[in-house]
């Protein structure tokens, strides 16, 4: 009796361990399954965002007789939005969307030179709702869009402007209202909003 | 005699049952791959043995730059580092090294061979990309180890970007590179980038999402932005390392997010002040808790905050710069669905115009004068 009692100890010791890790480690397998479906349940809505090479080049606004090139342009040291190194040109800022793309595509452009030549937006005033804008690429694409609001700004922060994300719009800024002797700034800036052409 | 050999054959059944069973179980624990730990390379973003060398003030590392010696590291200096640069930087060339030997390693698994050239969409896995570029978009698809081995220099070319989606993340992605890399003007690469006996190079505007280290050469920038790898999600591991963590792992399961939890819109923004920026979002619809990713370019998701309300107010930016933002509820192990990113933080308009010439107007009136007299 004592025999069989000691031989049974051992082995009896092990089964109960083993089954125990078996069982402990059935929970984790199924653990695991319970926190891999809902996340896969995720993976059929998330959207991939499309990288474009293209730059905008040339842009034409013909009822106002301009036709510039484009230069891309960041942001200076007094958070201001770049100019055009000359007055000929016009900028895009190259931090928002491109024309075309969804978002604020933002095209800048001299009001007058430091002679006061005419620069090529001093007659972004004159252009009204429903004139034509179009945007050429890099890649030889242009794309139309269409004036549907002018508006004055105070010079500064205009997040509008910049921002808009439910379709694709251009929007021109020069500068406007009186010259501030002080702040060596103008004290409005226009903008032109734009949609583009469906 | 009789109950002796009953004994005896009760004593071996258990250990026949055990061979049984632990087969199965020993065959799921026997995968674990080799260590992918950085050791003391992991607080680096970027480090040349031979040497770091930077042009372009718009350049910024978020992390550790470090050499064998400084007088390499050059043109970079404090502020563009979030970390600290490091000169001589102690066992990170040997604990990197033995973390590209592992990646190398046949124990973490079979290769795929994959051409890099063109658009692919991938799953986790090892892929030996031999000397291919990548020049379109490859999409890494879902949460898991990503490594890539070269079997010669590996190129990105200029429009190649990467996109990390449902749940992959850049620090479970690593190249290994028997040569040197270069990523090309405006390129975006994610991941641990380990170059065996080359240079890391990066083109203007390149970005990183991870670390760059080269384990005898040097790594050079121009423009670039470098951020480390964190992720958002905790990510679901491949292999089970150890047993010991089967029974912490039951806590781990947590309900999915509601599907009445729509994906958050940004309502408002407003610069701050020349380093930080203020969004809003909403509706409330069941939670408060988000997740807010933003970067410098839409799409490119170079950073990410948990936020438990409906603002936030991101500081430490680079003076000026605009951001896309986007925002999605999360709960503790789970983010949702992204709402529509938004550029937030625009600068001021811009000053297009010169002083208007007070000559000019006498000049006129001197005009009118002659013509009206």
């Amino acid at each position: 009796m004592a025999i069989l009692k000691k031989s049974f100890q051992l082995p009896l010791l092990i089964v109960v361990l083993f089954l125990l890790s078996f069982f402990l480690f059935n929970l984790n397998f199924k653990s695991k399954e319970k926190s891999i479906i809902p996340n896969k349940t995720v993976t059929t809505i998330t959207t991939v965002t499309t990288v474009s090479n293209s730059l905008p080049l040339h842009l034409i606004i013909p009822t106002i007789n301009v036709d510039a090139n484009i230069q891309s342009l960041g942001i200076n040291q007094a958070g201001e939005m770049e100019i055009p190194t000359n007055i000929t040109d016009v900028g895009w800022f190259k931090f928002g969307s491109k024309p075309g793309e969804k978002g604020s595509a933002v095209i800048a452009g001299h009001l007058n030179g430091q002679n006061n030549q005419l620069g090529v937006f001093a007659n972004l005033d004159k252009l009204e709702v429903g004139d034509k804008i179009i945007v050429t690429d890099t890649q030889n694409i242009s794309t139309t869009f269409i004036v549907y609001e002018k508006r004055l700004y105070d010079s500064g922060y205009a997040d509008d402007v910049f921002n808009q994300s439910d379709s694709p719009h251009l929007n021109l800024i020069t500068c406007d209202g009186l010259w501030d002797q002080n702040k060596n700034n103008y004290t409005q800036r226009l903008v032109i909003f734009a949609d583009i052409l469906k | 005699m009789k109950i002796f050999s009953k004994v005896k054959f009760l004593a071996i059944l258990p250990i026949i049952l055990m061979g049984f069973l632990l087969f199965p179980v020993s065959k799921v624990f026997a995968v674990t791959p080799p260590d992918r730990g950085l050791g003391a390379a992991d607080s680096y973003a970027v480090f040349g043995k031979a040497g770091v060398t930077n042009d372009g003030a718009s350049t910024h590392i978020w992390g550790n730059v470090g050499a064998d010696t400084s007088s390499t590291i050059t043109g970079l200096i404090d502020s563009q580092v979030g970390g600290v640069i490091i000169a001589p930087a102690t066992n990170v060339q040997t604990d990197a090294s033995s973390t590209y030997d592992s990646l190398m390693s046949g124990l973490q698994g079979t290769s795929t061979p994959l051409d890099l050239a063109g658009t692919h969409t991938i799953t986790p896995g090892i892929y030996d990309i031999a000397a291919s570029t990548l020049d379109g978009a490859l999409t890494l698809d879902g949460a898991g180890v990503y490594i890539f081995r070269s079997s010669s220099s590996s190129t990105t070319a200029v429009s190649g970007t990467m996109n990390l989606i449902n749940g992959a993340c850049a620090s479970n992605v690593f190249w290994a590179i028997s040569t040197s890399m270069t990523i090309g003007t405006g390129a975006h690469v994610e991941g641990t980038i380990i170059a065996s006996t080359g240079n890391i190079t990066l083109g203007t505007d390149a970005t990183l999402v991870g670390r760059a280290i080269s384990l005898t050469k040097s790594v050079t920038l121009l423009s670039n932005q470098i951020t480390q790898p964190i992720c958002a999600t905790p990510t679901l591991t491949p292999n089970t390392n150890s047993t010991s963590t089967s029974s912490n792992s039951v806590d781990s399961y947590c309900e999915p997010i509601s599907n009445t939890v729509v994906s958050p819109l940004i309502i408002e923004s407003k610069r701050i002040d020349e380093d930080s920026v203020l969004i809003k979002w909403g509706p409330y619809s069941g939670t408060d808790k988000f997740n807010v990713q933003y970067g410098f370019e839409n799409g490119k998701w170079l950073f990410n905050t948990d936020v438990t309300g409906f603002f936030t107010t991101i500081n430490d930016l680079p003076l000026n710069q605009p951001i896309w933002v986007r925002v999605a509820a999360r709960n503790d192990c789970q983010i949702g669905v992204y709402g529509e990113s938004k550029f937030v933080g625009s600068p001021k308009m811009p000053s297009t115009g010169f002083a208007p010439k007070t000559s000019h107007i006498f000049s006129f009136l001197n005009q009118l004068k002659n013509w009206l007299f």
